[in-house]
Formats: structure tokens, sequence, C-alpha cells
């Protein structure tokens, strides 16, 4: 499957849950990635781990008319004034069509990633940003490092990333990501 | 020796001290009055004369300005001047055309900080001015790896969101190119310059007095403009294409080597030596020295100013209107593959419409991030720059610029047509429309094939 089509059969199999938008997609697909292999090009970015190339896919995936992005106020405004937006997706009959044609495709690599988000979803309590941020910011420090890694150096590590992790956030993280078998925790406070 | 000042068209008189003019005066560093920093750009804007020589030089001045105004002291500066000195001089023929095609020929990118680096710690003559330790030091920040593998304040100040490099480059290329778009308060910037610890990270970075908020908005709005007005100037890209043609072509005609136009993972001392032969002259003399080829044709018209002109510019509405709403999706923003696969053959058959050599003819997807927004790099990212108030208290430049604060604009995406026509001359309407028919046969396959499950 080309990754414009795994991005899209993301957003299929996540754009039903209200709490999925822009943030959340991002999280998923690096879940995604780290979970199935593929590599979808994500980086540090400031709010935590990002992928400018799953961005240029949503925004192919816009002009071909494959999904649709609605953004709704929040109903406050963000610091400095502007509309706080949540930015939403959902599918279009065209991009419906293509997902049925990616499932007879590629039946295996479609199950895969179902399973992949469901097990997702039951570990984090759901797709939210909220949780799925602090998980994808602890595992992006914790594989990096490519040894064992204290709670602290996770938090240590985030800040010079420009990361605020909690300690509190960290443990919580730590037990989606250990559901989700990505990692393995040596002792109650610390992550390996 | 001590100190000894040079004159900059930019900054004035500049001091270096003893170790500096150890580096610039290795032939690595001289290799840079070589290699032009814009490229061909002067055939544009007649005044972009200038190489990546004086840019380092002057990346290196502002670095020590940065620095000791944040509050450094030696031997930190010294070293963070020794890093901005060298941070360029990695580029290869034509600067950031020559990264286009290496970037074509690896799948790579950002591959000349990596040369940088190998030149660094593998040229003898640079290692041995910069002695061991500091040379693998200075390798690891411009590559962000190591000890820079985190922002610190020694990355800010060299490879940061509001680093010496754009700081330099902006005032340089719009003084050479004799436009106003790239000026700002250089001055306030590193009147304001801070460093400051984080206990958390146990690190300090760059950050900026809030007073500076202004000097700073005026610098990303010169980074706009002249990405816009220069760097994205419809003939300059021409230009770079046809460049990038002429280098491409020639690797495939053996006449420049692939070991040096597709580097390498890992950059040894023989690379570099071979690598350090080739500057902008030395390519322009291959390859027009190769007169029957086709990569001395293109270079031999580029030097003549004969080149491919934007014929026309497609946007969204456009395609749109032509193909169906899927097929123009994926024809405005192709699969990378597919592409590849597939361009030859179109910029062939659109060729054949005027009777021309392909080589004459570049059809271009151009998809260019803001430059504000671009935010997959932490080199770019104006998102990052913090400011500092008076009681020490941190933010982010995004949060308090009211100019700034929003940074998911989008620039859509579209598809030109370069066509060098035999008489030099821009086609005519019959002419363009014919053009214009072949392009949309060619982005309608090209759609199509993107579209196959």
């Amino acid at each position: 499957m080309k990754q414009r089509d795994l991005v899209l059969s993301i957003i299929d199999l996540c754009c039903d849950r209200p709490e999925f938008g822009r943030t959340s997609l991002q999280k998923v697909a690096y879940f995604v990635s780290q979970g199935l292999h593929q590599q979808l090009g994500h980086k540090a970015h400031f709010y935590g781990p990002f992928s400018e190339d799953v961005e240029d896919d949503v925004e192919g995936l816009l002009l071909a008319g494959l999904i649709d992005e609605k953004a709704t106020s929040l109903g406050f405004q963000s610091y400095g004034g502007d509309a706080a937006k949540k930015y939403e997706y959902s599918m279009t009959d065209a991009g419906n069509e293509r997902v049925e044609a990616l499932r007879g495709a590629y039946p295996e690599e479609f199950q895969s990633l179902a399973t992949f988000i469901e097990r997702l979803e039951q570990a984090a309590g759901g797709l939210d940003q909220s949780v799925l941020s602090p998980a994808a910011k602890t595992y992006f420090i914790a594989s990096r490092e490519h040894r064992p890694v204290k709670t602290s150096e996770i938090r240590t590590f985030g800040a010079q990333l420009g990361w605020n992790l909690q300690r509190k956030q960290v443990l919580q993280v730590v037990a989606v990501l250990k559901t989700l078998g990505l990692v393995k925790q040596s002792a109650p406070a610390g992550t390996s | 020796m001590g100190t000894i000042e040079v004159r900059d068209a930019v900054h004035g008189l500049i001091p270096f001290g003893e170790q500096v003019w150890a580096v610039v005066d290795t032939p690595a560093y001289q290799r840079l009055r070589g290699v032009q920093q814009l490229a061909f750009t002067h055939l544009v804007y007649p005044g972009a004369r200038h190489s990546r020589f004086e840019h380092c030089l002057g990346a290196a001045h502002v670095a020590g300005r940065l620095a000791r105004g944040a509050g450094a002291v030696d031997p930190d500066v010294e070293r963070i001047q020794l890093a901005a000195l060298v941070h360029d001089i990695g580029h290869g023929p034509f600067s950031h055309v020559s990264e286009g095609v290496f970037e074509r020929l690896t799948g790579r990118r950002e591959i000349h900080e990596s040369i940088s680096a190998a030149i660094v710690c593998h040229d003898p003559g640079v290692s041995q001015a910069l002695g061991d330790e500091t040379a693998a030091w200075i390798a690891e920040l411009l590559t962000h790896k190591g000890h820079a593998r985190h922002r610190s304040f020694a990355r800010d100040v060299v490879s940061g969101p509001a680093d010496i490099d754009k700081l330099d480059y902006l005032l340089r290329d719009s003084h050479y190119c004799g436009v106003n778009y790239g000026r700002y308060d250089l001055d306030k910037v590193v009147e304001s310059a801070r460093q400051f610890d984080d206990p958390v990270a146990s690190e300090s970075y760059l950050a900026f007095h809030k007073d500076a908020i202004f000097a700073l908005e005026e610098m990303l709005v010169a980074r706009y403009h002249m990405n816009r007005q220069v760097y994205a100037h419809k003939t300059r890209v021409g230009i770079d294409q046809m460049l990038q043609r002429a280098m491409l072509l020639a690797v495939e005609e053996n006449l420049l080597p692939v070991s040096v136009f597709a580097p390498p993972e890992e950059m040894d001392e023989a690379f570099v030596r071979e690598y350090l032969a080739f500057d902008d002259a030395q390519v322009v003399k291959t390859l027009c020295g190769s007169a029957d080829s086709k990569s001395g044709a293109v270079m031999k018209a580029l030097m003549e100013r004969r080149l491919c002109k934007q014929v026309f510019k497609l946007d969204n509405d456009a395609v749109l209107a032509k193909l169906n709403r899927t097929v123009g999706g994926f024809a405005l923003k192709p699969d990378e593959q597919v592409l590849e696969t597939m361009l030859a053959e179109a910029e062939e058959r659109i060729a054949q419409v005027v009777g021309v050599d392909p080589i004459w003819v570049m059809l271009f997807w151009e998809d260019r991030k803001s430059p504000l927004t671009n935010r997959y790099s932490p080199r770019t990212q104006s998102s990052d720059i913090f400011l500092v108030n008076d009681e020490g208290q941190t933010s982010l430049f995004h949060d308090d610029s009211e100019v700034f604060r929003r940074g998911d604009v989008v620039t859509p995406p579209y598809v030109s047509l370069y066509v060098r026509m035999p008489d030099d001359e821009r086609p005519d309407d019959a002419v363009t429309g014919a053009l214009m028919d072949a392009t949309f046969i060619e982005l309608e396959r090209i759609g199509k094939a993107s579209n196959e499950v």
C-alpha cells in the first residue's frame, strides 16, 4: 500500500471518533509507523513527533477529493485572540470507494492496520490527543536512546526538545506503551 | 598574528583571530570563492555574484556577535564562530542546485551538511587548523548528531530557527541582488540575544529579549519576501532547473563522476579529496568542453542566457476545470515514484508538439511550503524561537507575536511548464494552447497512474 493510501486508511478507520482530528491523526500515524514498521517520516516537532510527509499526504487526499476537512470553533479564543479551532476529517464517496478497493487489494495489510488501531484505542482509552501526544513524545525519546531510560531522563530529553512532560503523565503513558508492546518496564518508576 | 580585520560588503570591518584565518587559508575553504551563493541568479539579478566564501565569513562574524551579545565567553564563542565559519564548506557547485542533484541521485536529504562535517573531519588542512577535538564537535553540531542531537545554545546559534545562516544570507542576498526585501534590524536582534538555562533540560538555549519581537518579525517577513521574490522567482526557478538538468545529464554522460554527485553515506578522506576538486568553474569547463554532449548544450545555453521560459503555470482551479477531481488532485500531487518513472516520457511527448529536443522542456511541480511555517526542520521552525522577559521567564515567539501566531498557512501547489523554443522567443498563443493541451494529457496520465491502487 502506498503511503498516501495508508494515511487514507487511517482516516477511514478513525474519523468517526469525535476526538479524532489533525493532531491525533499525526499521533496515530506515528504509532502505526512504529507498531507496523512503516517509515512515515516523523521528526521532533515542537508539539511532538510530527511528519510533514503525512501532512503532505493529507493535502493530497483533500486535493483529490477523497476526504473532507472541517474546522470547528472550540468556542474560546486561543492566546493572542484567534478563535481556537479543531480540524476534523470525514470520508467522501470517492474516498470510501478507494478504501474498498484498498481492502480488496491489500486485505492482510488493511486488517493489520485495523487491528493495530483497535489496540491503540483500547490501550489509550480512545484516540484523544491529550493521551496520544505525551505517549508519542515518551516513545519517541525512549526509542531514540537505544537503551533503557529513566522517567527523569524522559523529562530531561523532552525538555531539550521543548516538550513539557510531567512525571505523572510519563508514568500514565508508559502503561499505554506497554499494552501496545512498544516498551518494557523494568521498575515502577522507569521505562526501558 | 593576532586579530586581523577584513572589510565585508555587508557588515563592514570584521575582525577575526588567528585560528579563523588558519581555516580560511586552507584550499578547502578558498574553494568557496568559486561556489556562487545563488548559482546563476545573476542572470535575473545581475549583482548576485557573491559566493559562499563571503557568506561564511559573514556568518562567522554574526555568530561571534550573537554569542558574545548573549553573554557567552571564550573559548565557547571561538568554537561557535569556527563552526559558523565552516557551516557551508560542504556546498557543491552552484550551492543548492548541487543539493538537488545529490537528492535526485541518492534519495537522501540535507546532504551538504554531512559533506561539511566530512570535510571538517577528513580534510587535512581544515582538521589541522581546527584541531581534532573541535573538528569532531563541529561535525556533530552541523549534522545534529552526538552532543547536538538535542537543542543547545551552540546549536541554536549555528543551526537553529534564528541562526547565523539566515541572519547573514538575508542581508547579503538582499544587498547583492539589489532588493530591499531581505533587510531587517540585525543590531537589535544581536542586542537582544540572551542565553537562558533550562534547569529541567540541564541545557542552555539562545533566546531574545521580548523587546526584539518586532526585529524578529521583520527578519521573518524578510525571509518570506526573499523566498517569494528572489529564491522562487519564476525565471530563477527555470534557470535552476536547467542547471540541475545539465548536471544530471553530465552524470549520465560520464562527464561528472557519480562518486562525487551521488555522495556515499560514509564519506572518507578519498571522497573529500575528490569532492573538493569541483567548484562552479570546474563544472562549467567540463560540460562546455564537451560540446557534443546534451549536458554541454544546456550549460552553453545557460552561459549565453538562452533560457527555458515559463510558458504557463497551472493552479488547482485550472487543473480541476479540465480533469476530474481525483485524477486532477493526483496530478497536482503525484506519487513520487510514478513521477520519476513517467516524467521523462511526458516531457518528450510535450517536446514533440513544438519540435524541440526534450532537454529543453521541463515540467515543474512547485509545492513550496511557506518559509514561515516550514514545520519539519528544527533549522527553520520560527515557532521554536525563545523569548525571555526581564524576569527571566521564557515564552515562544509564536505565542507572543501578533503577526506570526497563525502557523497553518498552506500554499497551493502548481505545475509549470518551461520550454526553450528554437528561436528563443516566447511561444505565440496558438503554440501555447497546443502545449497546454499536451500538458493536460500528460497530467491526466500521471494523475491516473498515481491514482492506481
